[in-house]
């Protein structure tokens, strides 16, 4: 299945919706277009993936580096849109107690 | 000189009588054709003394060129020899003579052009043959490294089964796993090993993704923790040195970075304890011998994902009859964690023989209807 990344930045917020499904073969396009945007001092990032409807480790192994590069230039970093499923395996493998998943950030388009 | 001319050819040149009777031939004539006519006309009649279907050009009073055809025919008189001639104007013959010359130009160019088309196409299908040659060349070339590839992953394969260890029984502690890699080699790896009289070390991982990159991760893992579990060291040291190699192995390279998931464990049969860290990994089942089921959650998150982690361990308490379930997400995936824990509870007086074919059957069963295929592993621990 195909993946789509679409992102919208303000001034105050990178959103970056993801749709389709997140494996081995998806994961590199999500690496390669989400990580450059990581690299910008101070980044408000907010990743929406209520059109994700499977992701597998590779995609967990994205996000978290995403998540140390936001991290490591200051910015903040959420995923929300989290279908059970995947909230399921942040908490399984305890992400959910580092990464901000499924709640509002401060100036995030509802 | 023209002694005689008919009504109809008079009309036809537009003149008078008395402007042509009399007068030479000539009159009547165009200027190329009074050459002509002095060069083949004259001689011939006076040779054949007949003339047929001779091409000429006449001209009209008002100049307007006539071609005509002339048949004529010389007879002797007593003064003087007659030239009797019959002339047919050919204007459409010339027209259909010129339309045969375009046409006939039209067909050699149309024939230079097939021609040229030829030898073109002549060319494009050697350059094919020769693309054809070599495209079959590449074909033997990559059938060739299909087959070394499938040679090299079977070995990689046999290795990789050759890591894993034997079931345990003895009437202490029982334990037996099932492993199946999605392609040839799998990112699920396993360890149990038997430390002293009492103590067990037993430890499952799973490699972000799967094939042939996981699994040299796997095997790099697993001469580490073989090591480690075999001395007796603790779950958290287990898991803080499995967790400084990976960072040491992708230290300079993050694209190439993984990260794993695992559960270890120490059984103590002595004094009916476990200690276990789960780092990341989807949690055990714990089966008491009243059926309750309990879980071995995430103690931590999982390892080479971020440095300077202090792994934690947990301990229960057992009694003699207890069972414990490990497993790796290719299981729970198609089953669901549900289904797992059904079955666990259905089979728990089962010998765990008959346990561990069960969860393969449901595993089989589902192998057409979930469309995602990953590494499947699990570990059934019984505690007598």
């Amino acid at each position: 299945m195909n993946l789509s990344i679409d992102v919208n930045e303000t001034d105050i917020l990178l959103e970056i919706t993801v749709n389709g499904e997140i494996d081995a073969y998806t994961a590199p396009k999500l690496r390669d277009t989400i990580f450059p945007l990581s690299e910008k001092n101070g980044v408000n990032m907010v990743i929406n993936l209520s059109g994700v409807s499977y992701m597998d480790s590779t995609g967990l192994g994205v996000f978290v580096g995403v998540f140390k590069n936001v991290k490591a230039n200051g910015g903040q970093f959420k995923i929300n849109g989290l279908s059970g499923r995947l909230e399921r395996l942040f908490e399984i493998t305890g992400l959910a107690d580092i990464i901000d998943v499924n709640s509002q950030i401060e100036g995030e388009v509802k | 000189m023209i002694l005689s001319i008919n009504q109809t050819l008079l009309q036809f040149l537009e003149f008078k009588r008395d402007q042509v009777e009399g007068k030479h031939f000539h009159e009547i004539l165009t200027v190329s054709s009074r050459i002509f006519f002095q060069l083949y006309f004259v001689p011939l009649i006076k040779t054949n003394r007949k003339i047929e279907e001779m091409y000429i050009s006449l001209q009209s009073s008002n100049g307007e060129e006539i071609p005509v055809m002339v048949n004529a025919l010389s007879k002797k008189g007593v003064e003087k020899t007659v030239s009797e001639c019959v002339v047919f104007p050919i204007r459409k013959r010339n027209e259909y003579e010129n339309e045969l010359l375009i046409a006939k130009k039209e067909s050699e160019d149309a024939l230079a052009a097939m021609h040229k088309a030829n030898a073109e196409l002549e060319g494009t299908l050697k350059a094919l043959e020769a693309k054809q040659e070599k495209l079959l060349e590449l074909n033997e070339q990559n059938r060739k490294f299909k087959i070394d590839t499938k040679k090299e992953l079977e070995l990689a394969k046999k290795i990789q089964k050759t890591s894993l260890t034997d079931p345990i029984s003895n009437k202490l502690i029982q334990i037996d796993a099932f492993h199946r890699a999605s392609s040839e080699l799998s990112g699920d790896i396993y360890g149990f090993y038997q430390i002293d009289e009492h103590r067990y070390g037993i430890i499952l991982l799973d490699v972000m993704g799967h094939g042939v990159s996981s699994a040299l991760i796997t095997m790099s893992l697993h001469s580490l923790f073989q090591r480690l579990i075999s001395f007796g060291v603790k779950s958290e040291v287990v898991m803080k040195e499995l967790d400084l190699h990976l960072h040491r192995l992708f230290q300079n390279n993050e694209e190439a970075r993984h990260y794993c998931t695992a559960i270890s464990l120490i059984v103590n049969t002595d004094e009916q304890k476990i200690e276990y860290t789960n780092a990341g990994h989807p949690p055990a089942f714990w089966q008491d011998t009243r059926g309750k089921q309990h879980e071995l959650k995430t103690t931590n998150v999982p390892i080479g994902m971020f440095e300077g982690i202090e792994y934690t361990s947990n301990s229960i308490s057992f009694s003699g009859g207890d069972r414990l379930l490990l497993y790796t997400d290719g299981v729970t995936d198609p089953l669901s964690f549900n289904h797992l824990s059904a079955l666990l509870k259905e089979n728990a007086s089962s010998p765990i023989g008959v346990l561990k074919e069960k969860i393969i059957d449901s595993l089989d069963n589902q192998k057409n209807k979930y469309h995602k295929s990953d590494d499947q592993c699990f570990i059934i621990i019984d505690l007598i």
